[in-house]
């Protein structure tokens, strides 16, 4: 499930993953502390915070969800297997589910809310204007800054960023097809 | 839904102190979603968190008062035992409970001040 928002680029979701830094007051390089951040939230967005639940409290396919809450902010809602495996084992995967929804509730704060009711399946909406993939593209730019992470292997993105396997390949991807934008002079998306 | 003062109280902890709430459920030796409940206010903070949590952040007198400050503030139940009451007070506890939710400022002031002057006496 999707919805519409307005659009955005990879290059303004680029400046955005640094100004995220920036509000929580992490280097612009390195690896991003996902839960830090988590516990700081509500400091930088009034009225947003997170919730772990018992995993029956959310769908089977549901590892998190960003909720809008009744106190003018919104709720990060995390299944306790998925903050478990982000602290216990530092899981990649499990740390990327969260940092997705800590960037739903920052472009929500920003002004990149759903623009009708209507939800969408996946895949329906131009991704420049989908608010899943503005989130998941944001998300990979905050966990992965880009300038530092180039010419790296996806070994070492996925070590020194703490992030999963795809999310890493799928860097190396969005790098080599930039280079190639860069050398037809197409924006990429 | 948001934290409860206690829950603040602990969040700021944890932030000072380079620790998130894993750590702490840990250092607790209770569940994420049970420590993430009492923050919410959904669970009361069970009495022998206070000496885990003075100890391990190493608190002085004072923050401990604002500690139990803040859980007195975030209870969201209170216990009355009547094993040893006799009829008219199980049902003035009883009357007390049923009325609460719609008691307004001047009844709750009127009967705290009944309760004052009882102190006094």
């Amino acid at each position: 499930m999707d919805y519409e928002t307005k659009p955005t680029s990879r290059d303004d979701l680029r400046r955005f993953a640094a100004y995220l830094r920036k509000i929580f007051e992490i280097p612009p390089n390195g690896p991003f502390p996902v839960l830090e951040v988590l516990d700081k939230l509500s400091d930088k967005f009034e009225g947003s915070n997170y919730i772990i639940v018992e995993d029956k409290d959310l769908p089977p396919k549901t590892m998190a969800q960003c909720e809008k809450n009744n106190m003018g902010g919104f709720t990060i809602v995390i299944k306790e297997s998925v903050y478990k495996g982000a602290y216990e084992r530092g899981v990649g995967a499990f740390l990327g589910f969260i940092c997705h929804e800590i960037c739903h509730v920052f472009l929500f704060e920003i002004g990149f809310t759903p623009i009708y009711s209507r939800s969408f399946e996946d895949g329906e909406i131009p991704a420049y204007r989908s608010v899943e993939w503005q989130a998941k593209a944001l998300c990979a730019e905050v966990m992965i800054p880009y300038e530092e992470s180039i010419g790296m292997k996806i070994i070492h993105i996925q070590e020194k960023y703490h992030v999963s396997k795809a999310f890493a390949s799928n860097r190396k991807k969005l790098e080599r097809k930039e280079k190639e934008n860069v050398k037809m002079n197409k924006k990429t998306y | 839904m948001t934290y409860t003062k206690f829950g603040e109280f602990v969040r700021v902890l944890r932030i000072k102190n380079h620790e998130v709430m894993g750590d702490m459920a840990k250092m607790l030796g209770a569940s994420l979603p049970f420590l993430s409940a009492v923050e919410n206010g959904k669970k009361n903070v069970p009495n022998d968190w206070v000496d885990k949590i003075v100890s391990h952040y190493n608190l002085s007198s004072s923050e401990k008062d604002e500690l139990l400050g803040a859980i007195e503030e975030s209870r969201v139940q209170y216990k009355i035992s009547s094993k040893k009451a006799n009829s008219i007070q199980r049902k003035t506890a009883l009357a007390f409970a049923r009325s609460f939710d719609e008691m307004d400022d001047d009844t709750a002031l009127k009967i705290l001040e009944l309760l004052s002057k009882k102190e006094d006496s």
